[in-house]
């Protein structure tokens, strides 16, 4: 398999991840034939070029008019995630089937099936992710109690201090141990779990911006603003919109 | 090229399409380039 000019051996249950306008060519040998089961996904499709399910002039042969505007947006993810271009199969995974359940029931004309297909491949791609992110990495037990907290505290402006104090260990400590774990700082979690739960109550209730911030423990609503702008890129408005738009 | 950077939470993946190819031996499929991202399992399968 040859992905933008870097040559990679495919053995059975390597699995490549292609991206989006990405020059990539299958080989086979007569000594050594491959099938491969492909799935092509949007990630998001509400920000760009769109796809109908079964379109099969996804792939273009003919370089010199490859169009670069009908490429659906390459997707980085925030959390630094970076999906690698070949990763081996475990054998006998089960979080594989969500994969396999999509490429069996692709023309599947089943009442709900879009929503089945989705389903199936989130299954799979969350699972993934965990895999190659190696969840065999536990976090310090202390680390894991603070995070416990945070959850439970969520409404609350609780200090890091706090729960240093707590757990009877000095707030720098806390602040290493957690960095070790995470890769960020408490505060920056903390704030990190805040706007997932805002992002929430955007998507799934009608309570206002200032009712949100309120209760997630901001003192002004114009903090609570600046640091969602900060954190997902785009405004509390335009994340509700662009969110209703996709249910 | 377009980029969006997003939060793992907020995919909203839309399968477009899905395929088992079958290659002839000594098959060259390529080069070529896709317009949605995708994921590619390769299968052995036995040299009659």
């Amino acid at each position: 398999m040859k992905i933008n000019g870097q040559l990679f051996s495919a053995q059975s249950d390597d699995m490549f991840y292609i991206e989006p306008g990405v020059e990539h060519t299958f080989y086979a040998y007569s000594t050594d034939p491959m099938v491969t089961l492909s799935v092509y996904v949007d990630f998001q499709p509400s920000a760009g070029a769109s796809y109908e399910r079964g379109n099969n002039q996804l792939v273009n042969y003919h370089l010199n008019t490859f169009e670069l505007k009908r490429c659906v947006p390459t997707v980085y993810f925030r959390d630094g995630i970076q999906l690698p271009a070949k990763i081996k199969l475990p054998t006998h995974c089960s979080w594989m089937n969500g994969f396999y359940h999509v490429v069996d029931q692709i023309a599947s004309e089943e009442l709900g099936i879009e929503n089945e297909l989705r389903a199936a491949f989130e299954s799979f791609f969350i699972l993934y992710i965990r895999y190659f992110q190696n969840p065999h990495i536990m976090d310090d037990p202390r680390v894991q109690k603070v995070k416990q907290w945070m959850e439970n505290e969520l409404c609350t402006s609780v200090s890091i201090m706090n729960w240093a104090e707590r757990l009877n260990i000095s707030s720098s400590y806390l602040y290493e141990l957690f960095r070790k774990a995470t890769d960020c700082s408490p505060q920056h979690y903390w704030i990190q779990l805040k706007m997932d739960r805002a992002k929430k109550y955007l998507r799934e209730t009608n309570m206002t911006i200032t009712e949100i911030a309120t209760t997630l423990g901001f003192s002004s609503i114009h903090y609570f603003a600046r640091q969602f702008k900060k954190q997902c890129g785009e405004t509390c408005s335009d994340y509700r919109k662009r969110m209703r738009k996709l249910y | 090229m377009k980029l969006n950077r997003i939060d793992l939470k907020d995919i909203h993946p839309s399968i477009i399409n899905a395929a088992y190819y079958p290659f002839q031996t000594n098959e060259v499929n390529g080069p070529r380039k896709s317009y949605t991202p995708f994921f590619s399992i390769s299968k052995a399968v036995k040299v009659r």
